[in-house]
């Protein structure tokens, strides 16, 4: 009994740890997209996709309500806009890996690529395409694509990180010696 | 999986999608006032943003010196060469212009136009990410004075005006956006147009004038200015110069490329004109 009581206390202690540590990291991020003037992925896809990868689906959503919210007043676009799309996506990968998928960085690669299209399409559409403002081509190749391509190519640097932190940070079950002396006693 | 559709969990994530629905229609609905969520993100933020504003300036600064210090070199041994070639007067009259001007920098707008009313100097926190049209948010908000659709500019020229507007901050659309329409005029000139944005010339920090009269006089070179007929920009206030002109597609039209005074994709600092001469009055347009 307190060998349980002991885990689930150090268990969540490293939650703990580690959610503060992802939230530092999306702060840092939100900071990072913000700054300057030029063309830059948005890293927040990416990493909101990488961390609910192992994450129960009403958490990933939150995550992604969060994480939506950010890109909305970083990138000008309505409160909730992202929120919506982005919760979607974290809990449609939540629920593919627990249920269908294993993780592997192709099969994380596939589903960010596939969400970060919809996304930057669903974008183009509503905040140019739909205005027919003159040249629309123009965004679409100097701002849409490479943003896109950014963003997939963030992903080499987002997902060893996040898994780095997950794996330094989740306590893993293992039975020490001691452990199953008690166990066997019990 | 099929259990999750019937979980508490599923009817959870439901009703937060029902919430956001809400609060995107409401942000649709306030036309122009920041709503709680970005008041909130934005004002956590803002101390960050500006520390992290300024230390990309800084090495921005640092890495174009060294990107650029042979270019500088040859730069300066071109000006040394011409600088011999003048008189020491002309020297000492030069340098104190160029010290007057940063002088004036902000103090010359309120003399030229008497009937400006100014808001402080407002520092540009953060551009827009990825915006084609680089619209960005200033530190000042309604607390300083502050309204919707007040005209933003520098001392060297027109900015854009002032789109949303939260107590402590504003969020500033540029004259590089297709959402902005302003009168122009050539100075000196009678041709009128409406300088409006448009993708392909803002990727160069370029806007560019429709609905020109055809054959009209407008050519390169010519300063454009402000004519104040719509009552939301103040009337003879500079823009930028004339780079090229051409006929519409339509044929029934000419337009002009405009290159602003100011570099609207690298600013540091502005300043909101809260009441001007004329303001709100529109004059036939």
């Amino acid at each position: 009994m307190d060998i349980r009581h002991l885990s689930a206390r150090r268990k969540r202690k490293f939650a703990i740890i580690r959610w503060i540590i992802f939230i530092l990291l999306i702060w840092f991020v939100f900071i990072f997209t913000t700054t300057g003037n030029f063309i830059k992925p948005n890293l927040l896809i990416p990493l909101a996709l990488c961390i609910c990868v192992r994450e129960d689906a009403l958490v990933s959503a939150i995550l992604g309500i969060s994480c939506g919210f950010l890109i909305d007043t970083a990138f000008g676009k309505i409160d909730g806009y992202n929120a919506i799309i982005l919760m979607i996506g974290c809990v449609c990968t939540s629920l593919l890996f627990t249920h269908l998928l294993r993780e592997t960085f192709i099969n994380i690669t596939v589903i960010t690529l596939l969400y970060s299209a919809i996304h930057f399409f669903l974008d183009y559409f509503f905040y140019y395409m739909i205005w027919e403002y003159e040249q629309n081509n123009v965004i679409l190749y100097k701002y849409v694509i490479p943003e896109f391509v950014l963003t997939s190519v963030s992903l080499f640097l987002i997902y060893p990180l996040v898994k780095l932190i997950r794996n330094h940070f989740t306590l893993r079950k293992m039975h020490t010696l001691n452990e199953n002396q008690a166990l066997i006693k019990d | 999986m099929r259990d999750f559709f019937k979980s508490l969990k599923f009817k959870l994530i439901l009703c937060f999608i029902a919430l956001l629905i809400g609060i995107m229609l409401y942000a649709v609905n306030q036309s122009g006032r920041s709503t709680g969520s970005s008041k909130i993100i934005n004002t956590i933020s803002e101390p960050f943003r500006q520390a992290s504003t300024a230390i990309s300036e800084n090495i921005g600064s640092k890495i174009e010196y060294i990107f650029n210090s042979k270019k500088y070199y040859n730069e300066n041994t071109e000006l040394k060469e011409e600088i011999n070639k003048l008189r020491s007067d002309l020297v000492d009259y030069e340098n104190t212009k160029n010290e007057l001007e940063e002088l004036k920098k902000f103090v010359g707008i309120k003399e030229e136009y008497e009937d400006f009313t100014l808001s402080p100097p407002c520092r540009v926190i953060s551009y827009t990410t990825n915006d084609p049209f680089s619209s960005f948010m200033i530190d000042k908000g309604s607390e300083d004075g502050i309204s919707l659709h007040d005209p933003v500019v520098t001392s060297a020229g027109l900015i854009g005006t002032v789109t949303e507007v939260s107590e402590k901050y504003c969020m500033v659309t540029t004259i590089l956006s297709p959402e902005l329409s302003v009168a122009v005029k050539a100075l000196g000139k009678a041709d009128s147009g409406v300088m409006e944005g448009n993708a392909k010339y803002a990727a160069d920090g370029l806007s560019h004038i429709i609905y020109i009269e055809k054959n009209s006089s407008i050519k390169a070179g010519d300063t454009i200015i402000t004519t104040g007929s719509s009552g939301m920009f103040p009337a003879d206030y500079l823009v930028g110069t004339v780079k090229e002109t051409g006929s519409s597609s339509s044929g029934i039209s000419d337009y002009a490329v405009i290159e602003p005074f100011a570099d609207i994709r690298k600013l540091t600092s502005v300043m909101v004109v809260t009441s001007f001469e004329g303001k709100g009055e529109t004059n036939g347009y």
